[in-house]
């Protein structure tokens, strides 16, 4: 009766840039301050990342959503699996997107989720930015060479020049990649960092790290920094966290029950209240700014489904229009 | 069918014994709760890892109130499949049949324990797909006596009578007042109803109810006069169906809830302690269940010639 279209992380590529990404996540944190995105609470199911059963080091989100400046609703299944899966030397995200038409319920694709996942993390830190400092040109301190790392940089040049970029990774290979890698997208020559330490100062430092350590420290943050701790576990200090002067999430209800907060909120040393704004209210002029000359702020954009609903829904119309993927009908 | 029956019921045997992970449903309004995207339909996302299938998998699934009107079908659902060890995609597949199959399926296994008789007469509320699979279902478990149909349709009743022929070992009666499906040992209830129209002073003693819609079927006294309710999934139950409105209103909470029906089927509650007693059974439906269904027809269908498969990792 209907036909669904299945889209390649090949395909998704061939049409999709991050200049896009960016856009579209833009236009979407917008929706969220403006009240026309629906994106209820991921649902997680524990495959033994937190409870010992089952035993495979893994978890899987459902982030449904429907995103109303392109009339589309989807869910993206995603998840992370640290043991048979890194074995198999696959990469860490496993991914895939449905898009439904919101207005009667039929299946419209089915495609790799793992590349927008990339793509939109790192659009995500870049549009934040764009409501936070009030500059052209930033200074970067990077935790993580790896994967998003590499497309939270990607993603921040498409706004902003970035002047200098210091970066902080366990492995040495990894950072010597990396500067070859990305070399092209910074205007002064990337600096490797031995010790943590050098890569926390700067406009933006970014953590795209798996480190459970809370390895960044209090002191080490200046006033006018911004601290995007984006990994699922918690990166940086309580002490920092909660001497932050602002604290900015894009989802009020994700970001108190995973990743950087946490902790402290099941302490109830967090709550709403400890939040200045949504990264949606800075978009839709809802909330000033914070005045990042004075301030630390602490910035979590956790990931939300809308974002991936949005990238997806583009990516399709883009892929109808060049016939590209394959073809299904469910029913 | 009889395939789906016991492998709801080891199902239901593993969430007793801690084998299933089960999150509560996560549901994307498109207009169902408050009006906005204003298409009246909404979807729920139920995942769920299934210990004795060693299984992983996600049921996206959503109804759209207008589009029966429109010659669509209400029902709209894509099941995914995962290796749970190292999360590789196994299979996507439609996720609207096997609900009706497995939501059939839940209320057979439940009243296999919650019924203490073998042999006995089943009334049902609503002769729609699922009130076929409802009767299916009862047929692998019971030997059904007498099985009374009522719908306000009486041409669907008629329907469910001309196909259930010969599957079914009883005689099905074809009701015109709603009391007369009433007077059964076991009662299903599988409306869109939107008002309560089982009545409390219909349902005698000893009877096991189950109401399956998604609004309430059931009179509250029904509910709250009942000598035990029995839920699947007590979070689900709680804000979903038959119970929502006793719960918002706090005339019914989690201490309300005898045993889930895992806990009966694994042993560890017992289901009744009367012949005499009233159980109001209510099995939403869980993720898990239908993770069971999507696994066990994938085994089947990888060895078949023909299966598409497409790679979203290339």
């Amino acid at each position: 009766m209907f036909e669904t279209v299945l889209l390649s992380q090949k395909d998704i590529e061939s049409v999709l840039t991050m200049k896009d990404v960016v856009e579209a996540v833009d236009r979407t944190f917008k929706g969220f301050g403006e009240g026309t995105t629906v994106n209820p609470t991921k649902v997680g199911l524990d495959l033994g990342e937190t409870a010992p059963y089952p035993p495979y080091e893994g978890f899987m989100n459902a982030m449904p959503a429907y995103v109303g400046w392109l009339d589309s609703a989807g869910i993206k299944w995603a998840g992370g699996f640290l043991g048979e899966r890194r074995k198999m030397g696959l990469p860490y995200i496993t991914s895939l997107i449905l898009l439904i038409d919101p207005k009667i319920g039929n299946f419209r694709a089915v495609m790799d989720g793992a590349l927008i996942t990339n793509l939109r993390t790192g659009a995500q830190t870049a549009v934040a930015l764009k409501y936070l400092p009030n500059k052209k040109s930033l200074n970067i301190g990077l935790y993580g060479a790896g994967m998003q790392g590499h497309t939270q940089i990607m993603a921040i040049s498409e706004l902003f020049e970035i002047e200098n970029l210091t970066v902080y990774d366990i492995s040495p290979e990894s950072l010597e990649r990396y500067k070859k890698d990305m070399q092209g997208y910074v205007r002064n020559e990337i600096r490797l960092a031995r010790d943590p330490q050098e890569a926390s100062e700067g406009d933006a430092v970014i953590c795209v790290t798996q480190s459970k350590d809370k390895f960044v420290k209090n002191e080490w943050i200046k006033p006018g920094t911004a601290l995007f701790p984006m990994g699922s576990y918690q990166e940086c200090d309580d002490d920092f966290i909660l001497s932050a002067d602002k604290i900015i999430v894009d989802h009020v209800g994700q970001c108190l029950h995973r990743g950087a907060l946490k902790e402290l909120s099941e302490a109830g040393k967090i709550t709403e209240a400890s939040l200045y704004s949504t990264i949606g209210e800075l978009a839709a002029g809802k909330k000033a700014s914070p005045d990042l000359e004075k301030e630390r702020v602490l910035c979590i954009p956790i990931g939300t489904g809308a974002m991936d609903v949005a990238v997806a829904s583009i990516v399709l119309e883009r892929a109808k229009e060049k016939g590209l993927g394959g073809k299904f009908s469910f029913v | 069918m009889k395939e789906v029956v016991d492998a709801v019921e080891k199902t239901f045997r593993d969430m007793g014994n801690g084998k299933v992970h089960n999150p509560t449903k996560a549901h994307l309004d498109l207009g169902d709760v408050s009006g906005w995207p204003p298409y009246e339909g909404g979807m729920n996302a139920m995942p769920a890892y299934v210990g004795w299938l060693d299984s992983a998998g996600m049921k996206w699934i959503g109804g759209w109130l207008g589009n029966p009107a429109k010659g669509l079908p209400y029902l709209s659902s894509v099941t995914l499949l995962v290796d749970p060890s190292n999360g590789a995609f196994k299979a996507a597949m439609d996720g609207t049949y096997l609900t009706d199959l497995r939501t059939g399926a839940q209320s057979a296994v439940a009243a296999k324990y919650l019924m203490p008789k073998g042999s006995i007469t089943l009334g049902i509320y609503g002769a729609g797909a699922q009130g076929h699979t409802q009767a299916e279902a009862f047929a692998e478990v019971f030997d059904i006596r007498v099985l009374k149909v009522y719908d306000l349709n009486s041409s669907a009743s008629e329907k469910l009578k001309k196909d259930l022929h010969g599957k079914i070992h009883g005689n099905i009666r074809v009701c015109q007042n709603p009391i007369e499906a009433s007077e059964a040992d076991v009662i299903v209830t599988v409306t869109h109803a939107t008002e309560p129209f089982l009545r409390d002073d219909w349902v005698s003693p000893g009877t096991v109810v189950f109401a399956m819609g998604s609004f309430q079927e059931c009179e509250e006294a029904l509910i709250l006069n009942s000598d035990r309710i029995v839920v699947d999934h007590i979070e689900q139950a709680l804000h979903r169906g038959s119970l929502k409105k006793l719960t918002q209103a706090g005339r019914i909470s989690e201490k309300d809830i005898h045993a889930t029906i895992g806990e009966i089927v694994a042993g560890k509650k017992p289901p009744r302690s009367s012949e005499k007693e009233r159980i109001f059974c209510e099995p939403i439906g869980t993720g898990a269940m239908d993770v069971t269904l999507a696994t066990m027809v994938y085994e089947k269908a990888r060895a078949l010639p023909g299966m598409e498969s497409f790679d979203f990792t290339a």
